[in-house]
C-alpha cells in the first residue's frame, strides 16, 4: 500500500507544478514580446496590487516604480477570462464546439506522465521516483498521445461553423500529422541510441556526465526534434493555423471566454510539454555538471538542485520557442509541407539507418 | 482494483460504440470513435499488451481516424442532406447489442475478471532466461525479422503500392 | 517495469487531467448562464467575418491535398510502426537485420522519391 500512497507525490508534483507555472508562461510571453519589440508590456497590475491601490491604502506616494510590474497579469487575465459571458455562436455544433477546448489541453498534458523530473530520492526510508508512472511502452506514449493533439484543433475548426475556424483546423490537423511522422522517425533513431524505451532509463544513460547526453551523440535527431516540437504546437514559424493576416484566429476565432482560455492553457502546456521531452531526451534530463560531486557533498538534498536543474532546463527551452516566436516570420504552407515530406523525413530516415550503423555492434 | 478499471473501460467503449452507430451526423461519429479506441486500448493495457495499447492509439486513434475526418469533411454533407428519417433500426439494433454486451460487462462484474487477467494485471508475465518477455515490443523483433522475414519485406512494397493507389486516386491529371 | 502502480499512477494522473478540464467547463457555463446577463445584439451569434455579414455556408469542400496528405500519414505510420520492434532490438539482430531493414526503407525511400516526382506532395 505504502508504494501506491507515495506514487502520489509525484503525481501531485506534476500536475501542481504544471498548472502553477501556466500562467506565468503567459505572462512571461507577454513581457519578452514586448521586450523584443522594445515596448514594456504588461506594468499595470504589480507585485503589490493594481496601480495606485498602495497609495489609496496609505496615502502617500510609495513608490514611482511598479515591484514587479504586471506580475499579477495572468491573475487579472483569469477573472476577465472566466468572468466573460460564455456563449455559443448559433451556428456551431453544439456539443463538438464545447468539447474542443477539453481535447485541446488533454494530450499535452498527459504527455508529462513518462517524463522523469527528478532522480530517484529516498523519503522515510522509502524509494520515491520522481516520475508519474514509468510505463513499458515509454516513448511510445508520447507518439501516442501526440497523435491525439490534432483533434481539438480540428473538433474546433469543425465545429466552430466559420470559414476561418475550418481553414485553420484543417491546415492545423494536415501540419501536425505531416511533422508526426517526422518526430516518430526521429525518436526511433533516439531509443536506438540509448538502446531503451524507458524515458527514466535515457535520463540514466545521460547522468553519466555532461558528454553524454544526447545532444552530442544525436545531433541531427536534436535539430530534427526541435522543428518538429514547433510544428506540432503550431508556434512560429510554422503558426499557419492561426495566422492572424489570413486567418484572424485561426481554429478558434469564434471562441470566447473561458473556452478560448483552455485552448491558450493547452498551448503553453504543449511547450513546457515539449521543453520537457527535449530535455529528458538529449539535455540530459534532471543532470547536471557535478551532480555526483555535490551528491557526495550534501547527500539526498541533491533532488532539489536536479529538479532546479531539469526546472532550468525546461523553462530555457520554453524561452527559446518564445525567442523565436517573436524573431522570425512566417513560412508559407508549400514551404511548410515541402519541409516536412521532402526534408524531415528523408532526412530521419537517413539518421536512423546511420545511427542503426553506428551503434551496431561489429563483426556479427 | 482491476475489475473497477476493466468495468469502466469495458463501458466506455460501449456507450462510445453506440453512439457511433446512433449518430446522424457522420462527423459526431467519427469523433465519438476516439473514446472508444481509447477504452480499447486500455483493455489491451489489461490484457498485458501494452504495445498492442500504443499501436492502438498510434495507427487508429491518431492516423487512421484523421483519413476518416478528412473524407467525410472532403465528402462533406450539408445539413440537409443529413436529415434523413429518424432511423429506428439503428436504434434496436444498438439497443440489443449493447444489451448484450452490457449483460457480458455485467457477469464480468458479478463473477469477477477471468483470474489470468487479473494476476497478469498484478504480476505481469515474467520472462523465461533469455527469453522477452510476452507482449513486450523486444517479444516481437524475432518472428518479424527472423521468422517471417519474407512478409516484413512485403509489407514495404505493400505499403509502396498504398502510396500509389492514393497518389492515383488524389491526383487524376499531371 | 511495468508493475500496476505505474498503469494506476498513469490513470489517476489521467483522471485528475480529465476532472481538471471537464471542471472548468461545468464550471464556467453554471457562473455565467447563472451569474451573467447575456446581451443580445445583432450579429453577436453569427460567424466572424470581419464584420461584414455572412457570406455562404462554412461547409466548403476543401482541397483533395489534404486527403492526400492524411493516406499517406497512415502509410508512414504504419512504417514506423514496422521499423520500432527493429529499433528496440537492434542489437540482438545483428547485421542480417541491418540489411533487413536497409532493403525496407529503401524501398518505402523509392516510393517517396516516386512522390516527390511525381508532384504529388506540391501545393499549387
Amino acid at each position: 500500500m505504502a508504494d501506491y500512497l507515495w506514487k502520489l507525490l509525484p503525481i501531485l508534483l506534476v500536475f501542481g507544478g504544471v498548472l502553477g507555472i501556466v500562467p506565468f508562461l503567459v505572462f512571461l510571453e507577454r513581457k519578452i514580446c514586448a521586450y523584443i519589440q522594445d515596448r514594456v508590456g504588461p506594468n499595470r497590475v504589480g507585485l503589490l496590487g493594481p496601480d495606485g491601490f498602495l497609495e489609496a491604502v496609505v496615502g502617500v506616494p510609495i513608490t514611482k516604480k511598479r515591484i514587479l510590474g504586471g506580475f499579477f497579469q495572468p491573475l487579472a487575465d483569469a477573472i476577465k477570462l472566466i468572468t466573460k459571458e460564455d456563449f455559443i455562436p448559433s451556428h456551431a455544433e453544439k456539443f463538438l464546439f464545447t468539447m474542443a477546448p477539453f481535447f485541446a489541453l488533454l494530450p499535452p498534458f498527459l504527455a508529462f506522465i513518462v517524463i522523469p523530473v527528478g532522480p530517484d530520492v529516498t523519503l522515510f526510508g522509502q524509494s520515491v521516483m520522481l516520475q508519474v508512472a514509468d510505463l513499458n511502452v515509454g516513448v511510445l506514449w508520447i507518439l501516442a498521445v501526440a497523435s491525439l493533439s490534432a483533434y481539438g484543433v480540428a473538433m474546433g475548426g469543425w465545429a466552430s461553423n466559420s470559414k476561418y475556424s475550418l481553414l485553420g483546423g484543417i491546415r492545423a490537423t494536415a501540419q501536425m500529422i505531416s511533422y508526426e511522422v517526422a518526430m516518430g522517425i526521429v525518436l526511433l533513431s533516439v531509443l536506438m541510441h540509448y538502446d531503451s524505451v524507458s524515458l527514466r532509463d535515457m535520463v540514466g544513460v545521460q547522468s553519466a556526465g555532461l558528454g553524454s547526453w544526447g545532444l552530442w551523440h544525436q545531433p541531427v535527431a536534436f535539430i530534427l526534434f526541435v522543428i518538429c516540437a514547433f510544428a506540432e504546437n503550431n508556434r512560429l514559424p510554422f503558426d499557419l493555423p492561426e495566422c492572424e493576416a489570413e486567418l484572424v484566429g485561426g481554429y478558434h476565432t469564434e471562441y470566447n471566454s473561458m473556452k478560448f482560455g483552455m485552448f491558450f492553457q493547452g498551448e503553453y502546456i504543449a511547450m513546457l510539454g515539449m521543453g520537457a521531452l527535449t530535455t529528458a531526451l538529449f539535455l540530459g534530463g534532471w543532470h547536471f555538471p557535478g551532480y555526483a560531486w555535490l551528491k557526495e557533498t550534501i547527500g539526498a538534498w541533491v533532488t532539489v538542485f536536479a529538479l532546479a536543474a531539469f526546472a532550468a532546463k525546461v523553462m530555457a527551452f520554453v524561452l527559446f520557442q518564445m525567442w523565436v516566436r517573436w524573431t522570425l516570420p512566417r513560412f508559407r504552407y508549400d514551404q511548410l509541407m515541402n519541409l516536412g515530406w521532402k526534408g524531415m523525413i528523408p532526412i530521419a530516415l537517413l539518421n536512423l539507418i546511420v545511427t542503426a550503423w553506428i551503434n551496431l555492434p561489429k563483426g556479427t | 482494483m482491476v475489475d473497477i478499471v476493466f468495468i469502466l473501460s469495458a463501458l466506455l467503449c460501449l456507450a462510445s460504440a453506440m453512439t457511433i452507430v446512433t449518430r446522424k451526423n457522420p462527423v459526431y461519429a467519427v469523433i465519438f470513435m476516439l473514446p472508444f479506441f481509447i477504452g480499447m486500448a486500455i483493455l489491451f493495457v489489461l490484457l498485458s499488451a501494452p504495445f498492442m495499447a500504443a499501436m492502438q492509439m498510434m495507427v487508429y486513434g491518431g492516423a487512421i481516424l484523421v483519413v476518416f475526418l478528412f473524407v467525410i469533411m472532403l465528402i462533406n454533407l450539408r445539413p440537409e442532406e443529413l436529415q434523413d428519417d429518424f432511423n429506428f433500426t439503428a436504434y434496436i439494433v444498438s439497443a440489443l447489442a449493447g444489451g448484450f454486451m452490457g449483460g457480458l460487462v455485467l457477469s464480468f462484474a458479478l463473477k469477477g475478471i477471468s483470474p489470468g487477467m487479473a494476476s497478469a494485471f498484478e504480476h505481469p508475465l515474467q520472462a523465461g532466461e533469455g527469453q522477452p518477455a510476452f507482449g513486450s515490443i523486444e517479444s516481437l523483433a524475432q518472428p518479424l525479422f527472423q521468422v517471417h522475414l519474407v512478409p516484413f519485406e512485403l509489407v514495404s512494397i505493400l505499403i509502396v503500392v498504398a502510396l500509389l493507389g492514393a497518389v492515383i486516386l488524389a491526383k487524376k491529371r499531371v | 517495469m511495468s508493475t500496476s502502480p505505474e498503469i494506476l499512477a498513469a490513470l489517476v494522473f489521467t483522471g485528475l487531467v480529465v476532472a481538471m478540464g471537464l471542471t472548468i467547463l461545468g464550471l464556467v457555463r453554471l457562473v455565467t448562464w447563472g451569474l451573467g446577463t447575456a446581451r443580445q445584439k445583432r450579429g453577436k451569434y453569427e460567424a466572424y467575418e470581419c464584420g461584414v455579414p455572412k457570406e455562404g455556408s462554412a461547409r466548403d469542400r476543401f482541397e483533395v491535398h489534404f486527403y492526400l496528405v492524411a493516406l499517406l500519414f497512415v502509410l508512414f505510420d504504419i512504417e514506423t510502426v514496422f521499423l520500432l520492434p527493429y529499433a528496440v532490438s537492434f542489437k540482438t539482430l545483428g547485421m542480417a537485420g541491418f540489411y533487413e531493414v536497409l532493403a525496407f526503407v529503401a524501398i518505402l525511400g523509392l516510393g517517396l522519391v516516386y512522390l516527390v516526382k511525381r508532384g504529388a506532395l506540391e501545393w499549387e
